[in-house]
């Protein structure tokens, strides 16, 4: 049977379908594979696999295929004797006919090469003919209506197609008609020559880039390179030119410019060329193209510099182009372009590349090696505006210089300059080794040359403060408002981190910034708030925990942090963002090294938290605003029915505070401690903790005896010490202090070092009185806040929109710890027993005061006043 | 939001549900009490009967009873003669009845008492005229929007009526408390009218808070037989202490006032919650006063286009609109006259409070 397979002929299908029929396919398999020998083979195996009915399709298909090539292919045939005998309207419909037909075979797929040269074949063939037509004088007019209409139709028609073909095809095509038709008369060969523009142009420019590209260096003209210029400028933005040919011959004619001006100019076509193949927003530059066109862009600038006759302006064609000759001569030139703009696009490309590259892989730090090149270059276009005097510009560049450092410590500062300085030593030795002048060739030989560093170039002098204190000091003088918040802010950040906490906050409270920043534009509000998570941090870390909590509590209390801080997308779990704001949120969001660790933050935050509020949870439940959100958490986490071991840094917080309010110091100081998210801090860690534990301990010492104080009758100081490790001086301190405050009711006996505790407990009634009295002041609040509204000076209804950042509203009232804590140890605020609200404004409080607060006084019985009252003021006095 | 005292504790009907055999009864005796419409001036009651009233509510105590006054209406005084309990609900018959979901057999058979009861009474000779109803309060708690609601339904038929509220709290500190009350005209006319009590009413008529319910003097009068039994019975006595005057002597003080300021505090709640209600109604206001004078004005400038272009105006009324209803007035007012009530109460225990303690110290003192 296999051998009846092996000579099997075409004609044999009937004789294979038999065999399939009858016979199993599991041994033939075997036989098919090895008789695939014919050229017919495969298709026959597959065919048989299928079915019989299946060869028949497979004939249809091809005969398809060929009735569609010779239907196009007759067309065409109609078409020139429609040419011919200059039957117009009959083309017209054989050209709408042709390209149906072309457009159905593209569909299907096959033999495309053929199909196509056919179509432009024919195409071009007609419209040199037609072009030919309309050049003759009186043609038109003999024609009838009908048939001018058809013509001019066509004419537009063609050239269209036209457009849409690559040149090469075209190309292609009419030299095939040339050497096809050498037959023909030789008007139609004249025609081509006097073609349409877009032909004569392409041919003519293929001619130069062959003449230009092969010629020897010295026969090159200034005119040669000045028309082939213009041509590829010419040649710019439109379809089916590949971008990067383009900057490949720019760069090669640069090599061939005449004169610094011609070369300058050139250099502006490469860097606009390859700008243009970054394209989209969303796809960034490519890195060896972003460093080719940033030393594009120096040596533009160096070229500049050493020819002042050479001047950039951004107005178009702003004066008269001088004659060829006085360029070569030297004559003043005014070129298109903008250096800050090229330096402000390549810092865009580079933002826009760390924002798209995997920020774990090792091409993100490789990428980020290049922003040494970038200062350089920021630096070098600042000293070139400088040297001119526009000062706007100086501003804007320095913003973003300034922006681009504000946020690295010394070390790495100093740490990318010893990289830079070293690469450029590299590179420089290899140069050196090399015969070339190594700063004129840069340009040209870009392929091995992207690799290796800038040379001839330093890094900016001075340490990281110093330049940052000149840029923003520049920025002070001369900057829009913009520029200056935003200096403001990159000055304030850096201090931060570099821990001069007391001086940026100084710089903070000074600008009044908070109260401005809800009217400025989103990315500076992200820099706002990524300073003042710096700000909380360093507070942090120098114990001002307070302050740092404030700080902290407004990018914290929406849930929103990683939104705020531009370092990730908000669960829009109850808003749906569009597609489009989806792409603006993107395109703001902070590079990844960038990146504030929002974990630290959140650690920092709740710690802080959990310190300033802990002592006030058991005996005072009107919470400030500040810290809500861990109250909340609080809440929530006390509802728990189960609770397992701390995971999370949340979780830890929580059980530190619940180990906190059962007097288990210990514990939770070690707890505390050993979170291994304070490895993060940029201070030593020892000595952070060591303040934060000095804290934990008072507050731990404060919450105890608050609580448990009823217990007992007397305490002993020593075991109380024990039990908080802490000092003698420091446990009388804060035992005194309380006592003082009312916050104990006790006698601190120094010789006994002993606290005997006078436990009083409410009567019913006493209960009942304070309860009365509080609800009292729920309802006062309640009437003096309708008051307002109904006198107008607070509108009850004003809630926040949904805009987004609009939490920061609140931040004028909250970042401001000192203003904030000076309200809360205020006299006449506490013992009034009167809660003031934050937001109210000064007129307000003042009059509700006034009109409500002998009220309140008059209706608490006295003696029960006496015990709230102590009760609260003592637990909203700021800690000692 | 009411409060209402003990309400789990008492199964007594309220006086809401007494209402429809209140109605029964004063059909029967429209044509006297038709007569008058001259507001009370003073209550008379009985002896006896303000000796059964005191019995049924301190037997009731903790609970609270109610019960219909019977009596004539004669002239400027009220009087009143004879007076019978209520069932309480839980106690009629079967305990099932009780636990009746609206009530509404309880009702019935509530009504059907109070007929039979009348009917003995007028056998016997006795009164049958409803005048009124009697209840016993918890601390002067009875300042609710039940209370104005009885009144008004009373009011329906019997145009002068009463209630007599008596207070056992009070009746242990040795006073006599017993109080009558009625609605005041004035509030009658303003809430009557429509049962609607908004701010704008309230305003032109001068309504106070303390116009609402107003007490009316009561005198007990005994017959001369009776007049003459206690005299026999005080003879020779005259000097010695009965126990309600050890009663006043009694120096236990927190718990009373104690009881007060938690009432106090409830009060405060309530207000809270009026507050709230009024700050809701307010900011529902604003918000549809924007969208209505937005609405308005587009509507306007469509008519002046219609108006230009000849056509017909559109109303300048909305009906997909509604203004937003301001929340009742009536609960504020109750919640002050319980206040009002609760801190006179105070004042005048304290008061005597003082006195007793002072003398306390002094006796002790000279001891």
């Amino acid at each position: 049977m296999a051998s009846k397979f092996w000579g099997g002929s075409d004609s044999s299908a009937s004789s294979e379908s038999d065999y399939d029929s009858d016979d199993s396919s599991s041994i033939s398999s075997s036989s098919y594979s090895s008789s695939d020998e014919s050229d017919h083979g495969p298709s026959k195996y597959l065919q048989d696999e299928s079915s019989q009915s299946s060869e028949d399709e497979r004939r249809v298909i091809r005969s398809f295929k060929e009735k569609q090539h010779e239907t196009l292919r007759k067309t065409a045939r109609e078409m020139d004797s429609a040419l011919v005998t200059c039957d117009w309207v009959s083309l017209s419909g054989l050209l709408d006919k042709f390209q149906k037909q072309f457009v159905k075979a593209q569909q299907t797929g096959t033999q495309m090469q053929n199909i196509m040269k056919l179509f432009v074949r024919t195409v071009v063939k007609a419209s040199a003919e037609v072009n030919a037509r309309s050049q003759e004088q009186d043609f038109k007019r003999q024609l009838s209506t009908l048939q001018a209409k058809a013509f001019n139709s066509l004419i537009q028609r063609l050239k269209k197609y036209l457009k849409e073909f690559d040149e090469s095809d075209i190309t292609a095509a009419e030299k095939r008609l040339e050497s096809h038709e050498d037959s023909d008369s030789e008007a139609s060969v004249q025609s081509i020559q006097a073609d349409g523009k877009s032909t004569t142009a392409t041919e003519h420019r293929d001619k130069s880039v062959k003449d230009i590209m092969t010629m020897a260096k010295e026969d090159v003209t200034f005119e040669m390179v000045d028309s082939k210029l213009k041509e590829i400028s010419m040649s710019r933005g439109k379809k089916g030119i590949d971008r990067m040919q383009t900057v490949d011959q720019l760069t090669y004619i640069a090599l061939l410019a005449k004169c610094p001006a011609q070369e300058c100019e050139v250099i502006l076509h490469i860097i606009s060329a390859q700008f243009d193949v970054a394209g989209s927003m969303a796809t960034y530059m490519t890195i060896p193209m972003w460093r080719s066109c940033l030393k594009n862009v120096l040596s533009l600038m160096k070229l500049l510099d050493s020819n002042k006759h050479i001047s950039l302006t951004n107005e178009q064609e702003s004066s008269q182009r001088p004659s060829n000759d006085d360029i070569m001569a030297g004559a003043k030139i005014q070129l298109c372009g903008s250096l800050s703009a090229f330096a402000e696009r390549l810092d865009d490309e580079y933002i826009k590349s760390l924002q798209c590259i995997d920020p774990h892989s090792r091409e993100y730090i490789l990428r980020i090696q290049d922003e040494g090149m970038l200062l350089i270059l920021m630096r070098e276009v600042l000293n070139f505006y400088e040297s001119k005097t526009r000062k706007l510009h100086v501003a804007s560049l320095s913003t973003r210089t300034l922006e681009h450092i504000y946020y690295k410590r010394s070390t790495t500062y100093e740490s990318l300059r010893e990289f830079v300085e070293a690469k450029s030593r590299q590179t420089k030795s290899k140069y050196d080794s090399d015969i070339n002048v190594a700063q004129q060739t840069e340009v040209g030989q870009d392929s091995q040359l992207t690799e290796s560093y800038l040379v001839g170039y330093v890094f900016p002098h001075g340490n990281l403060f110093s330049r940052i204190e000149e840029l923003s000091n520049y920025i002070y003088n001369n900057g829009d408002e913009r520029s200056k918040a935003r200096a403001l802010l990159c000055q304030i950040f850096s201090k931060a981190l570099h821990g001069q906490y007391e001086r940026a906050k100084e710089l903070l409270l000074m600008s009044h910034l908070q109260e401005s920043i809800m009217h400025m534009d989103i990315s500076t509000q992200i820099l706002f708030n990524r300073t003042m998570a710096q700000l909380g941090l360093c507070a942090f870390q120098y114990g001002h925990f307070s302050d740092a909590s404030s700080f902290l509590s407004d990018i914290f209390s929406g849930g929103r942090t990683k939104e705020l801080l531009a370092q990730g997308y908000a669960q829009g779990r109850f808003t749906e963002r569009s597609a489009e704001h989806e792409k603006l949120e993107r395109r703001r969001q902070m590079p990844h090294h960038m990146h504030i660790n929002i974990e630290l933050l959140e650690a920092v935050y709740l710690v802080c938290a959990m310190l300033f509020e802990v002592s006030d949870l058991l005996c005072f439940r009107q919470s400030r605003a500040l810290t809500r959100t861990f109250l909340r958490i609080i809440e929530n986490y006390s509802r728990q029915l189960f609770t397992g071991p701390p995971d999370s840094i949340r979780d830890a917080v929580m059980v530190i505070t619940r180990m906190l309010l059962s007097g288990e110091y210990q514990e939770a100081s070690k707890l505390l401690l050993d979170l291994p998210v304070w490895n993060l801090l940029s201070r030593p860690k020892a000595e952070v903790l060591h303040l934060v534990d000095k804290r934990l301990k008072a507050e731990g010492l404060r919450l105890y005896l608050s609580h448990f104080a009823d217990q007992y009758t007397s305490a002993n100081g020593d075991v109380l010490c024990d039990m908080f490790c802490v000092t003698d001086s420091k446990f009388t301190s804060i035992v005194n202090s309380m006592v003082a405050n009312e916050r104990v009711s006790a006698i601190f006996d120094e010789p006994s070092r002993s606290l005997i505790i006078n436990r009083s407990e409410q009567s019913h009634l006493q209960v009942a009185a304070t309860t009365f009295s509080e609800k009292v002041l729920v309802l006062l609040d309640a009437s003096e806040r309708a008051l307002d509204s109904h006198v107008g000076t607070e509108t009850i209804g004003s809630y926040e929109d949904d805009e987004a950042f609009s939490r920061r509203k609140t931040t004028k009232n909250q970042s401001e710890p000192d203003e904030y804590r000076s309200r809360r140890t205020r006299p006449e605020y506490t013992s009034k027993n009167y809660r003031v609200h934050l937001i109210d404004s000064e007129r307000g409080k003042i009059k509700g005061r006034d009109s409500y607060g002998n009220f309140a006084r008059r209706k608490i019985p006295t003696k029960d006043k006496d015990i709230t009252r102590g009760g609260k003021v003592s637990s909203s006095r700021a800690e000692p | 939001f009411f409060y209402r005292p003990r309400a789990s504790l008492s199964r007594t009907p309220t006086p809401a549900q007494s209402m429809n055999f209140a109605q029964s009864a004063a059909k029967e005796n429209a044509t006297k009490a038709a007569e008058a419409v001259a507001p009370v001036r003073a209550v008379e009651l009985d002896g006896g009967a303000a000796l059964k009233i005191i019995k049924h509510c301190t037997d009731a105590a903790p609970g609270l009873a109610t019960g219909a006054l019977l009596g004539l209406d004669i002239g400027g005084a009220l009087d009143v003669t004879a007076c019978f309990p209520f069932p309480k609900a839980s106690t009629g018959g079967d305990g099932e009845f009780a636990y009746d979901a609206d009530g509404a057999f309880a009702a019935e058979d509530g009504a059907q008492y109070q007929l039979d009861m009348m009917r003995c009474l007028r056998e016997i000779n006795v009164d049958s005229n409803t005048v009124g109803w009697y209840q016993s309060t918890y601390l002067g708690t009875f300042y609710n929007e039940e209370l104005i609601e009885t009144f008004l339904s009373y009011a329906e038929s019997i145009k002068r009526c009463v209630c007599v509220a008596y207070d056992p709290t009070y009746a242990e500190q040795g006073v006599c408390a017993l109080r009558a009350l009625k609605l005041s005209e004035a509030f009658m006319e303003v809430y009557g009218e429509k049962g609607e009590f908004s701010i704008k009413k309230i305003h032109e008529r001068g309504l106070k808070w303390s116009d609402i319910v107003v007490e009316v003097p009561i005198t007990i009068r005994n017959s001369a037989l009776a007049s003459a039994v206690m005299g026999e019975l005080a003879r020779g006595k005259a000097a010695e202490l009965n126990t309600t005057d050890y009663d006043r002597l009694s120096l236990s003080t927190a718990p009373f006032v104690e009881e007060n300021m938690k009432l106090l505090g409830e009060c405060m709640e309530d207000f809270a919650n009026e507050q709230q209600k009024v700050a809701y109604f307010q900011r529902n206001m604003q918000r549809y006063q924007s969208q209505h004078a937005h609405w308005l004005q587009k509507r306007r400038q469509e008519n002046a286009r219609r108006r230009a272009n000849g056509e017909d105006e559109l109303p300048e009324e909305d009906d997909n609109y509604k203004a937003p209803t301001p929340p009742s007035r009536l609960e504020n007012f109750l919640i002050t006259n319980q206040v009002a009530e609760h801190v006179q109460d105070l004042d005048a225990f304290t008061t005597k409070t003082m006195a007793k303690l002072e003398l306390v110290t002094a006796i002790s003192g000279s001891k």
